[in-house]
């Protein structure tokens, strides 16, 4: 499992709203003062999605003001968005949604 | 509070550079090649060594952070925390927070500023002289991280200090309390190793492994105990920790990629510094989980497995098990204490109540059942005790207890098949003893090192440390011993019935 644990909020809620569209298993879990957002395996997130969301420009500093806890590796942090991933996973990244990408399969 | 940064436009937004241009230009290309000294006088190569490596600049930062982008993003870390602050002073927060979780404030609070200012003073020394331009740029954050933590525990002391007692006089708790010793001695020796090491020790263990359970799972338990202010402290420290965690897993892999040798390097030091930093854990974390707190929310022993077990260790063995590395060398040992951990501290605190600056208490009914459902033994282990506590037996004991020569913890814990104590082993016809074999091998690995290491016990046999039990107490910090004793005892802490002359644990 990957895992973003969020300070729990409106940015938390938009970036579990914009993390379920680019990987469809993700979980999302309230714990007191956190949200936990995990997905097998891989973790999307695309800012343009969270700034729709929010209705407001948003980007992965903002994210930084938020992000309690993660688990996996950072394979992507910059404008387009953030992604965490195991490596083990590398080979399946083909079948799976890349940021901003169209087609593919949820990973895991 | 969603609010985009629109009263000044970032760098990026007026260059129209992408955050990876912009990072380059900040950091790698502020590195220059030196003309009037030698490039070993800038870079000392002691700070390169014990590691094998040679392209220092394909080491990278996976945040791609850079300084005027951090400042703003700290910037808006700090107005989040202090509104809080405000706020919890404003309406008295500290009123309601139950009274057992903060008489263990006191003790974790007066800790904790000072091991941030120890891992400022290490990541200040890599920002100097690290031979990876994105190392150091992110040691420099990191070093103004830590130092930002420090200031922030300052500032949570003042805050309660204001309305209780307990919350004073730190910095002599923290270098003379026996029960800082390990904490101290700990954060001591990550700043006196390889400057490698001390990435693994904090970057990946602490900040992976043991922030996880204190700075996460712990808040948790704080938010249900009411002490939301503290909560949110712990929670923004948390937040700059993921970007230590990011630079300590990308040095792992970075150098298990560059070279094979550094395999068995890397092993070794996540070996010592996970059963090092475990140890004082056990004891300065388990009771926050399992007895400071009035509404408990899991154990410790489930805490450990979740944030440790299954997220630190089961991700590292997922991402970095393929080049090799394997669990480390005393994970079962750290299992196989989990039934017993909390429940011998806070048994041994108890016992030396009068010399504490916050007050322990004996769990109640409904603690009781909680503890025997989450550890099925506790009533074989520690049943009798609570009964003779009950029943008003006199159970202090301010008496000398062996004290482990590596971590400087008394020795308390055992485990099903092992002793609390093990050892001797010789140097110099001088016996040492240790809590656990996971200390006598750290101590095995590095002799010279842990041979200048004196214990408490040592200093106290050496008449170093006051033997007297008053003039110990002031020694350690204690300047009103009221404030320590039993909680709910009416009476209790005020020093009477003292058992003996000797004061030290």
């Amino acid at each position: 499992m990957v895992r973003l644990e969020l300070m729990a909020g409106e940015q938390a809620d938009a970036v579990a709203a914009a993390a379920r569209k680019l990987t469809p298993l993700v979980e999302v879990e309230a714990l007191p003062g956190l949200v936990s957002i995990s997905a097998p395996g891989r973790l999307t997130v695309s800012c343009s999605d969270v700034s729709e969301e929010l209705g407001e420009p948003w980007d992965t500093r903002q994210l930084q003001v938020i992000l309690a806890n993660y688990t996996g590796f950072i394979t992507k942090m910059n404008e387009e968005g953030v992604e965490l991933r195991w490596m083990e996973d590398q080979a399946r990244v083909g079948e799976s949604k890349e940021l901003g990408g169209k087609a593919g399969h949820g990973a895991g | 509070m969603a609010q985009a940064d629109t009263d000044r436009p970032s760098v990026r937004e007026a260059t129209q550079q992408t955050i990876q241009e912009q990072y380059k230009e900040f950091t790698r290309d502020l590195t220059w090649e030196p003309t009037y000294v030698a490039r070993e006088d800038m870079y000392p190569p002691e700070h390169a060594e014990g590691v094998y490596f040679k392209d220092w600049d394909k080491f990278d930062d996976p945040f791609r952070l850079y300084y005027k982008d951090y400042v703003r993003v700290q910037e808006k870390k700090e107005q989040g925390l202090h509104m809080v602050f405000d706020h919890a002073a404003r309406y008295d927060f500290l009123s309601r927070v139950e009274e057992t979780w903060l008489e263990g404030m006191k003790l974790f609070a007066c800790g904790q500023g000072q091991t941030e200012y120890e891992t400022c003073k290490d990541h200040m020394a890599i920002a100097r002289y690290s031979p990876a331009p994105a190392l150091r740029a992110a040691a420099l954050y990191q070093s103004i991280d830590e130092l930002r933590h420090a200031q922030n525990y300052a500032h949570y002391l003042r805050y309660a200090n204001r309305k209780l007692p307990g919350f004073s006089g730190w910095a002599t708790l923290f270098q003379n309390h026996w029960l800082y010793q390990g904490i101290r001695d700990a954060f001591e020796d990550l700043l006196t190793a390889n400057p490698f090491e001390a990435i693994i020790g904090a970057n990946v263990v602490l900040e992976i492994g043991f922030t996880n359970l204190n700075f996460v799972a712990l808040p948790t338990v704080g938010a249900a105990n009411y002490e939301h202010a503290w909560a949110q402290l712990q929670l923004t420290t948390q937040s700059d920790e993921t970007r230590h965690m990011a630079i300590g897993q990308a040095m792992m892999r970075t150098l298990l990629e560059a070279d094979e040798r550094n395999l068995p390097i890397l092993q070794d030091w996540l070996d010592k510094w996970t059963w090092r930093l475990y140890r004082v854990d056990a004891l300065g974390g388990s009771i926050f989980f399992d007895y400071f707190a009035k509404n408990k929310v899991m154990s410790y022993k489930e805490a450990f497995q979740k944030y440790f077990v299954d997220d630190f260790i089961g991700g590292l063995l997922n991402d970095l098990g393929p080049h090799g590395l394997k669990e480390p060398r005393f994970l079962q040992d750290m299992l196989d204490e989990m039934d017993v951990t909390s429940h011998l501290v806070w048994k041994y605190l108890y016992q030396r109540k009068k010399m504490l600056w916050f007050k322990t208490f004996q769990p109640d009914e409904e603690d009781i059942v909680w503890l025997k459902e989450k550890y099925p033994g506790w009533q074989e282990l520690v049943g009798d005790f609570w009964d003779d506590v009950r029943a008003g037996k006199d159970v202090d004991n301010l008496g000398l207890v062996p004290v482990c020569h590596l971590c400087h913890v008394a020795c308390i814990f055992h485990s099903p098949d092992r002793p609390t104590l093990r050892g001797p082993i010789e140097y110099d016809g001088r016996q040492y003893w240790f809590c656990s074999p996971g200390c006598q091998w750290i101590f095995e690995r590095e002799p010279q090192k842990y041979l200048q290491d004196k214990t408490i016990v040592d200093l106290a046999l050496e008449g170093k440390v006051p033997a007297d039990l008053d003039e110990f107490l002031k020694f350690s910090g204690i300047t009103d011993p009221s404030l320590g004793g039993d909680l709910y005892a009416n009476g209790s802490g005020n020093g009477s019935g003292r058992s003996n002359g000797s004061g030290a644990p």
